[in-house]
């Protein structure tokens, strides 16, 4: 369980300022800004749930041998999915709820991740321009 | 036999994309299964990496199931709250 620990607090932490930092926007630039704050809240509580049981399922399956960590892992998946179409059906069923916000919370800590660990790096910017013959 | 409405034609249009789109969130399913079955051949073979293929497959994990919900919000979109019926009026 210790392997991830650091990982999760930092993609947590990063989560919530930048779902703070797109809160205090909406409620600024919207005429109506609760119930999408509302929503923005929920997804990513929701998406953070969900990416501290990816990583317990990912600690645990790292343990199994090959194959029963791949059921494992699917099964759990899937588990994760319906927890997904559940929050988004409840919140195209709420009034109180807007469903862009959902999404957007639920996609946040993606948008992290990919920040934070593919486009921080220079060197990534530089392969992308840059011939393969280049040395 | 009553003829076919426009709003007829435009559900049963999107309860056929939703099915349709709902095919998207298989993918990562097998994907995360796959990468984990590899991941832990790979801290078979080399315990002391335990920690970094771990954190690794988390971060890999969470990026490719990004696809399945954007196929699961096209979906249930499709299904409650449909913006193509409230154009026919």
């Amino acid at each position: 369980m210790k392997h991830t620990q650091e990982l999760q607090k930092k993609i947590f932490k990063q989560s919530f300022v930048m779902m703070m930092g797109i809160a205090i926007i909406i409620a600024i630039v919207s005429k109506k800004p609760l119930p999408i704050i509302y929503a923005l809240v929920f997804g990513t509580l929701i998406s953070m749930l969900n990416f501290r049981a990816l990583a317990l399922t990912m600690e645990k399956a790292a343990q199994m041998p090959s194959a029963k960590a791949q059921s494992y892992a699917t099964r759990q998946y899937f588990i994760r999915f319906t927890t997904n179409a559940i929050v988004i059906f409840i919140s195209i069923r709420a009034d109180y709820l807007n469903v862009i916000g959902v999404i957007i919370g639920l996609l946040i800590i993606k948008f992290v991740i990919l920040g934070s660990n593919l486009f921080d790096d220079r060197s990534y910017y530089k392969r992308i321009f840059s011939r393969k013959e280049e040395k | 036999m009553e003829p076919i409405t426009g709003k007829a034609l435009v559900l049963a249009a999107s309860a056929i994309g939703a099915g349709l789109a709902m095919i998207a969130g298989i993918g990562p399913g097998i994907g995360q299964g796959y990468a984990a079955g590899k991941g832990a051949e790979g801290v078979g073979r080399q315990p002391e990496a335990q920690g970094d293929i771990i954190r690794t497959m988390l971060l890999g994990a969470a990026v490719a199931e990004t696809t399945g919900i954007y196929g699961l919000i096209i979906a249930l979109i499709l299904l409650f709250a449909n913006p193509l019926v409230k154009l026919l009026g």
